[in-house]
Order: structure tokens, then C-alpha cells, then sequence
């Protein structure tokens, strides 16, 4: 006997958060699922108790739905991960209280994304970490290390380096690949409604500056060295395109580098649940097609937040309400005036989906950033698949990044190509000559998170099979 | 493991200058073994953040002997594998340590 649920939403950060409210709300049975201990996902996450300081007005704004979610009864199941599906709209889970399989009319699908990941000669070296990391690793009281340069794009380099200092740490550099700061800021000007967020970059800027922090515009990092970890890194100017210019290389001593290069949508289980997804070549991502209601084209199906397009989490919170009200209906409990609550959410939708189009379009790294890897350096980090392996894979006739992954085994490792689709992708596309969109990504397969033959085997068979009745939330 | 620790920062588990400053009282500790030594930490800390407190940035070893610590830091990378209570691959950034808990980052495949 399978689980039951009228409408289950994968994911408890915002988007997830939301769509549950609102599907609770119209009066359907909801069960919310999420692979950590605590819900927020990653822009309401909680601080531990190990660091000082009241809670953030966005710690606040999360707790408070969180606490709604809950107290509309909602089913939440933490810990619990959903990595494959056995056809239809059954989700297949593995947690410790959570059923091995749960059947339900309508499906929301909320699970972010991801930082991406650029390769460089040392990018392996304990000490090299993403700035998302340091952020975790910082709101659990622990400076991600001594010497800090941060490289990549965008104003969370930014708030993240301020954090480095005012924890104790030495914020050494914020190397921005972009150049041009002017344009940037006339361009955030026209996003009308969005001050707070320049003024919270802006602050961050001239607080560096005062602490002696070095910012530099148009500067990127090209290789890391040390024995065992980070030592040092070469960094360089970069042109437009982010490749660096010869002759300005110099040497800084750090011991930790922080990663800032963009999110990638986390897709693989609207992959495998047959969802549509669709490969954008000027940002090298897949997002699935939706309509208005926030369903893709399975019927039944939702997506919202980051795992759709990468647009933050005030987006999020809207999609998910739309999802949640247009997943409720569709599980037979439909608001009698959603018509107008739908209308109602219009409006901010398209003020933020237009500011975050902006903002996507101004931090996205250039292609030199791909261009970093030499021969030796290792491209996918679980199975130590080095950049010659993936030629030796070209020329025995690979073109896509699927045949890459077959013939050399890259992306066949714990991670499951999180981490390297996007620079194995780009490099098979510059060998080859082909486009992005004919070399594509890894196309995911269950189960989507490593799984072990013992948490399989704990459950009964007849709990992955067989006619589902009305059980559960 | 580092080595110079006081007993009165053992106590208060916060082990090495890779701990933020100021150092917060908490509420509770607990006590933990890492690679067979006793030590105290946060109840709410990660394993990765009870190492990093405790002086390492690295604790595992690729199938080709490569060091790795925390790289993505939310579970995605799978870098940070330690063994816990036995169990292997556990990752040591989204799995919160709790009384009693054995920690070890020898042997990991």
C-alpha cells in the first residue's frame, strides 16, 4: 500500500513554503517534503544557536511561515529526501519517518538550486569552497578561514566578504569579473521598487573599503597552489569576456577562496517525473516550460522558485502561492474567488520576474570563466575525471555531454554531475564546435541522491507496489 | 588534530581561532569523538563545523588520495564524507552531531 496525499510539495524554502500554505488553505490535504533538518531552504535559513545576533527581518518573515504552514496542517516530513519516482505522480522517498512511496493528484515541485562550479589548476584544494559554504559556515559561528579571497560576480561576494570581517576573519580581495559598476547601477535604478536592495549593496561596498578590503573591478582568478591546501592563487585582469589578459597576472596568499559564480536550477526531479525541460545556451541552464498556473506540461506537475529559473526568493514566495491555489484546484478542492487571488498576484509577479531577468543578465559570468582548466586539472570532482580524459572521450567520437559521461565517467559519481555539467557541457562544446544545446546536460536518472541497497531493502515491497488507498495527511 | 587547547575553551567548545570572535555563550554542548579523541561541541553544530572547530579544513581522502574538506557546504558536492557511528559517506556539512556521536575521517572510501 502507497502513502496518499492530495497535493505533495518537494521543498520547504519559500517557493515550497508557500505553495503548502496556499494548497492548505483551499482546503487540501498537503504533505511537504524536504531533505534537511530544518525548513527555509536556503534563503530563510535559520542561524544556529552557536552565533550571536537577533534574528534577521527575513529569519522573522521565515519562522512566521513556517509556523502558518504547521498550524494549517500541514503533513511535514524534514530529513527526507525524494530521489526517484515510480511513474505517474508517485514519489519515491527515503527518510526515517517518512513512507517509501507517496501517491498524490497534485505535485509541487520546489527544490532551488545550487551553486555553480568553475574549474581552474587547484580548484580542489581543500580551502576553495563555494561562498554559499561560507555562508552556512559563517552562520554557524566558524570563519570559513584566515586569508579570504573571494572570486566570481555579484553583491553576495560582497555581503559575504563584510560577514568574513565582521567575524574576524581577513577578507584579502572580492575579485568582480565585471568591470563596469556605472551601468550596473543605472541599470538596478530602473528596476523601480528595488532600493533597498541597491542601498544593501552599496553599503556593503563602501563598509569594505573602510576596512581595508581590497575590490577589484574586472579581476578574476585563474589557479590556486599549496601543499595540502590553499596557499596562494594567480589571479589576472579580465577582458569583457572574462578571459585574462596576459602580463597582469599577480600572486595573492590566501587561504581560502569562495566561489561566486551564479546558481544552477536543481531540475533532476522534474527530469525524471518526464517534465520538459528547456536548455537556455546564454545562460547554460535548463528550466522547465510552464504556464500561468506555475504547471509544466505534465498535468498535475508544478514548479516554482529557483528550480524553474534562477529569480530569488521574493519570486519564489509568488510563484509558490499560484502553484499552491492552481495545485489545490486541480486536486478537487478549488477556491471559490481564486480567480480573483490569482489576479491579485499578478502584478508583483511581473515586478519581480523583471527585476530578477535584469539581475540575472548582469551577474552571469562570461566564458573565460570556463576556459580556466588545463589538461591536468580535474573537471568532475567525485570521480577525479581529468580534462584529458573528456578529450580522449571526444575523439573516440563523444559529442554530447551524455556520451562524454558514458565513455569517460564523469558525472557518474555521489554528486551525480551536479557539479560538473556546466563546465563539462561548455568544454565539449568548445572541443567539438558544437552548440550548447546540442551537447545538453547529464540527463539525470533515479534515484536522483545516492541511495544504498540496505535503506531500499528496510522497507516492505508492498510498500513501493500495489493500489494506493486514502492514508496519511 | 590540533593540539594547543585550553581547558577552559575545550569546555565552552569553541577549540581553535577558526571560530568566530566575539565567542557567544550557548546553551548546550555535547560530548563527541573525532578519530578517537573526546571533545565537546555545539549542540546544534554539523560535523563539519565540529571539525572545522577543531582545526581541520580537510578530513577526507578521494579514491586517488586527494585531500577534500567543505566545498559546497549544503549537501550537493558529496566532498565532505566522513564515517559516522559506522557509517560511511555520511556528509559531515547537513548532518548535526548529537551526544555520544563517533566521528571518523580514516578509512573513507
Amino acid at each position: 500500500m502507497r502513502d496518499y496525499t492530495e497535493v505533495a510539495v518537494v521543498g520547504a524554502g519559500p517557493g515550497g513554503l508557500s505553495a503548502a500554505l496556499a494548497a492548505a488553505r483551499a482546503g487540501a490535504r498537503v504533505t511537504l517534503i524536504d531533505m534537511y533538518q530544518s525548513m527555509g531552504g536556503q534563503y530563510l535559513r535559520e542561524a544556529a544557536s552557536r552565533s550571536a545576533g537577533r534574528p534577521s527581518s527575513r529569519q522573522v518573515r521565515g519562522r512566521r511561515l513556517r509556523d502558518r504552514v504547521i498550524a494549517a496542517g500541514v503533513r511535514v516530513l524534514t530529513e527526507t529526501t525524494v530521489w526517484g519516482t515510480f511513474g505517474g505522480k508517485v514519489l519515491a522517498l527515503q527518510g526515517e519517518d517518512a513512507p517509501a512511496c507517496l501517491q498524490a493528484e497534485s505535485i509541487i515541485i520546489a527544490t532551488g538550486a545550487y551553486e555553480k562550479a568553475v574549474a581552474f589548476p587547484g580548484w580542489t584544494l581543500p580551502g576553495v569552497m563555494t561562498t554559499g559554504a561560507a555562508q552556512v559556515l559563517l552562520g554557524q559561528g566558524v570563519v570559513p578561514g584566515k586569508r579570504v579571497l573571494f572570486a566570481g560576480t555579484g553583491p553576495m561576494q560582497l555581503l559575504t566578504a563584510m560577514e568574513v570581517v565582521q567575524a574576524g576573519g581577513k577578507a584579502v580581495s572580492v575579485l568582480e569579473g565585471r568591470r563596469d559598476v556605472g551601468p550596473l547601477s543605472e541599470a538596478l535604478k530602473g528596476a523601480w521598487g528595488q532600493w533597498a536592495r541597491m542601498a544593501e549593496g552599496v553599503r556593503s561596498y563602501c563598509s569594505l573599503l573602510a576596512r581595508g578590503v581590497r575590490i577589484r573591478l574586472g579581476w578574476g582568478i585563474l589557479a590556486a597552489s599549496g601543499e595540502g591546501e590553499v596557499a596562494q592563487a594567480t589571479v589576472a585582469r579580465l577582458d569583457s569576456c572574462w578571459r585574462p589578459i596576459p602580463g597582469t597576472e599577480e600572486t595573492v596568499l590566501c587561504d581560502t577562496i569562495c566561489l561566486g559564480y551564479g546558481l544552477v536550477p536543481s531540475t533532476a526531479l522534474l527530469a525524471i517525473m518526464g517534465a520538459r525541460l528547456v536548455l537556455r545556451p546564454e545562460v547554460g541552464d535548463e528550466i522547465p516550460q510552464r504556464d500561468d498556473l506555475m504547471q509544466t506540461d505534465v498535468p498535475g506537475i508544478y514548479a516554482v522558485g529557483d528550480c524553474a529559473g534562477i529569480g530569488g526568493g521574493q519570486l519564489a514566495l509568488l510563484e509558490g502561492d499560484i502553484a499552491g491555489i492552481a495545485a489545490a484546484a486541480h486536486a478537487g478542492h478549488r477556491l471559490p474567488e481564486m480567480e480573483n487571488a490569482l489576479s491579485a498576484l499578478k502584478a508583483p509577479l511581473i515586478r519581480e520576474r523583471r527585476f530578477q531577468r535584469l539581475y540575472t543578465s548582469l551577474f552571469t559570468p562570461g566564458p573565460g570563466a570556463y576556459e580556466l582548466a588545463t589538461d591536468d586539472t580535474v573537471l568532475c570532482r567525485c570521480e577525479e575525471t581529468a580534462q584529458s580524459e573528456l578529450r580522449r572521450a571526444i575523439d573516440l567520437g563523444a559529442d554530447t555531454a551524455n556520451e562524454v559521461r558514458a565513455i569517460a565517467r564523469c558525472g557518474m559519481g555521489n554528486c551525480e554531475g551536479r557539479m560538473c555539467a556546466q563546465i563539462i557541457a561548455r568544454f565539449v562544446a568548445r572541443e567539438t564546435g558544437h552548440s550548447l544545446t546540442h551537447v545538453g546536460l547529464f540527463r539525470p536518472r533515479p534515484p536522483i541522491y545516492p541511495l544504498s541497497i540496505g535503506q531500499l531493502c528496510r522497507r516492505p515491497l508492498k510498500e513501493y507496489v500495489g493500489q494506493s488507498t486514502q492514508v496519511g495527511a | 588534530m590540533v593540539g594547543e587547547t585550553d581547558e577552559k575553551n575545550r569546555t565552552r567548545g569553541l577549540m581553535s581561532d577558526l571560530a568566530c570572535e566575539p565567542r557567544p555563550l550557548h546553551e548546550e554542548t555535547v560530548r563527541i569523538t573525532i578519530n578517537g579523541e573526546p571533545m565537546i561541541a555545539d549542540k546544534n553544530d554539523t560535523v563539519a563545523v565540529a571539525l572545522m572547530s577543531a582545526g581541520r579544513r580537510s578530513w577526507r581522502h578521494t579514491q586517488r588520495g586527494r585531500l577534500r574538506g567543505v566545498f559546497c557546504g549544503v549537501g550537493y558536492c558529496f566532498d565532505c564524507l566522513v564515517v559516522v557511528d559506522g557509517v560511511q559517506n555520511v556528509r559531515a556539512c547537513v548532518t548535526r552531531v548529537r551526544e555520544g556521536i563517533v566521528i571518523d575521517t580514516k578509512d573513507n572510501p
